[in-house]
Formats: structure tokens, C-alpha cells, sequence
């Protein structure tokens, strides 16, 4: 799931000609990958498509380990 | 039993009138209007007003009292000015400063907030929201449920009136449950599709299908909607 999650990341960050190399569970998706409304919504599409789970359909979210948390508990 | 509030300097012309009304300082009802029960017009509005026709305008307007509804308990702000020939449904709000042009249809709780232009053979459907100072051109569709963010424009004629108001003259047609950010600048002719969502600040040049994310200028599609997202 990390491997995953951390390239479907890459692909919104590479088109603002951002990268990482890691998963860091504190991380937000917001402050520290500076990510907007427009890249959450693509970032939950394609997590829907791989996964099959909305990260925001309980509300918002906002650190990496919490969409690691609802990609697991989707998966299970 | 008719219980009807009409101020002192209210000018009413018109015996169409439900009960419960109220009708504020300085407002004025024409003749050819009628006011449903619980209708509200507030200060200074103006209801039944027929266009004023001169040489300078490119297109023909009925100067013909044609009758305007105002359905119940829809509550008409201060400053608002409803032409002739407008049917606005129940329970709607039209905010201050609002002016809706003849030939205009507006479904049941419709929200048009301050300092909104709707313009001649607009429709408006059901429970659908308008913010403030957006401007609805002439010929346009909008479907049930949409929501128009502040300071949305649209445009209906490529040609800024040299051919005149022809058949060519169109505004957008915007479908069910559309949502529509900041400060949209949309287009002639253009179809928004049932529950895109048009990111703020974008130009939409081009219809955009259904359910899906667009942005930029030109609007392209960037994503679909996502399921917390839709509307329906």
C-alpha cells in the first residue's frame, strides 16, 4: 500500500514539479506537500480507483498516516 | 381572513394580492402582479416594472403588462426590481439590489443573494443557489439544485451585438446539481454537465461533461467527483 500510495502522491506533486522520496506519517498534505483543493480531489479519485475507498467521505482529513488509516481499514 | 401589511408610502396598482402580505416603505407593485400569500416586498422594491424600450436596444422587448407571480412566503429584499412577464416560485429569497429581467422563470426555494443581474429568457429550477453580485445573461438555462458561487459571469453573444439578438445569441446551459466556484467567467453557449463542479477562477470555453472536476483557463477536466463530493 505505501509503494503505491507514495507514487499516486508523486503524480500530483510531479505536475506542481514537486517530488518525494518517502512516506512520512505526520506529513500534511496541505502545509507540507502544499497540495489544494483541486489536487485532494484527484489524490481521492485515484485513491478510490486503486483502492476503492473515498478518504473524505468521513470528514476531512489531513496527515499521510491518516489516509494510510483509510486505505487499510477500506482494504480489510 | 385577509391580513395585509402595506406601509404608508407603499404604491400597490395591483387587487392581486394573497393574504398575510407585507409590503415595506416605497415599495411599488404594479398592476400586473400578482403576490401570492406571505410574500414579503421589502424597502424601495419595485415589482411588475415593464422594460423601458429605446433605438439603442439590438433586440425587440414586449413592452406589454404581461403578468408577474411572486409565489408564497418568497421574501423580496430591499431594492429589488422584478419586470414584467417573471414567475418566481414559493419560498424563494431575492436579496437586496437583485434585478431579474423580463421573461424569466424561477422554480420553488430558489436563493438569488445580493446584487444578482438575471437577465431576459432565463430558467431557473428548484432549490438552486445564486451568490452575490453574479450576473446571469439572457438565454440561459439553469437546472434544480445548482450552486453559483460570488462573482460568476456568464456571457451569451461572440459577436457583442453586431448581428443582433438572433438565434446565434445564447448563453450556457447549466444542469442539475452544477456547482460553480468564485468568480466563473462561463461562456456563450457552452453545457455545464449534471454535477461538475468548476473550480474558482476558471473560463469555461467548452461544454463540460458530466460529473466530472474542471479547471484553468480554458477549463479543462482535471478529475472526476470524487463520491464525498456529489450531490446526488
Amino acid at each position: 500500500v505505501g509503494n503505491r500510495l507514495l507514487e499516486i502522491i508523486n503524480v500530483i506533486l510531479n505536475k506542481k514539479g514537486k517530488n518525494i522520496n518517502e512516506l512520512v506519517a505526520n506529513y500534511s498534505l496541505r502545509k507540507d506537500l502544499g497540495m489544494d483543493s483541486l489536487d485532494l480531489a484527484e489524490l481521492t479519485v485515484r485513491i478510490e480507483d486503486e483502492f476503492d475507498v473515498d478518504i473524505f467521505e468521513d470528514g476531512v482529513i489531513d496527515t499521510i498516516s491518516e489516509v494510510m488509516n483509510k486505505v487499510n481499514r477500506g482494504k480489510e | 381572513m385577509m391580513k395585509v401589511m402595506i406601509a404608508q408610502t407603499a404604491r400597490i396598482y395591483t387587487d392581486k394580492l394573497g393574504d398575510n402580505l407585507e409590503i415595506r416603505d416605497y415599495a411599488i407593485v404594479y398592476n400586473n402582479v400578482e403576490l401570492k400569500d406571505n410574500v414579503l416586498v421589502g424597502e424601495h422594491s419595485v415589482v411588475g416594472r415593464v422594460p423601458t424600450a429605446t433605438s439603442a436596444m439590438v433586440r425587440e422587448i414586449s413592452t406589454d403588462s404581461l403578468l408577474t407571480t411572486v409565489g408564497k412566503a418568497t421574501t423580496l429584499c430591499s431594492n429589488v426590481i422584478i419586470y414584467n412577464d417573471v414567475n418566481i416560485g414559493n419560498d424563494c429569497l431575492i436579496g437586496d439590489n437583485s434585478s431579474i429581467f423580463t421573461n424569466v422563470a424561477i422554480g420553488d426555494k430558489v436563493l438569488i443573494s445580493r446584487n444578482v443581474t438575471i437577465n431576459s429568457e432565463v430558467t431557473i429550477g428548484n432549490n438552486t443557489r445564486i451568490m452575490d453580485n453574479s450576473h446571469i445573461t439572457g438565454r440561459v438555462t439553469i437546472g434544480e439544485n445548482v450552486f453559483i458561487s460570488v462573482g460568476v459571469v456568464m456571457a451569451n453573444d461572440n459577436s457583442f451585438g453586431k448581428f443582433g439578438y438572433d438565434e446565434n445569441v445564447h448563453g450556457p446551459t447549466i444542469e442539475d446539481y452544477v456547482s460553480i466556484g468564485v468568480g466563473v467567467i462561463i461562456l456563450p453557449n457552452v453545457r455545464i454537465g449534471k454535477g461538475s463542479i468548476i473550480a474558482a477562477g476558471s473560463v469555461v470555453k467548452e461544454d463540460v461533461p458530466e460529473n466530472v472536476i474542471c479547471g484553468g483557463n480554458p477549463a479543462t477536466v482535471l478529475t472526476r467527483v470524487p463520491r464525498h463530493l456529489k450531490r446526488y
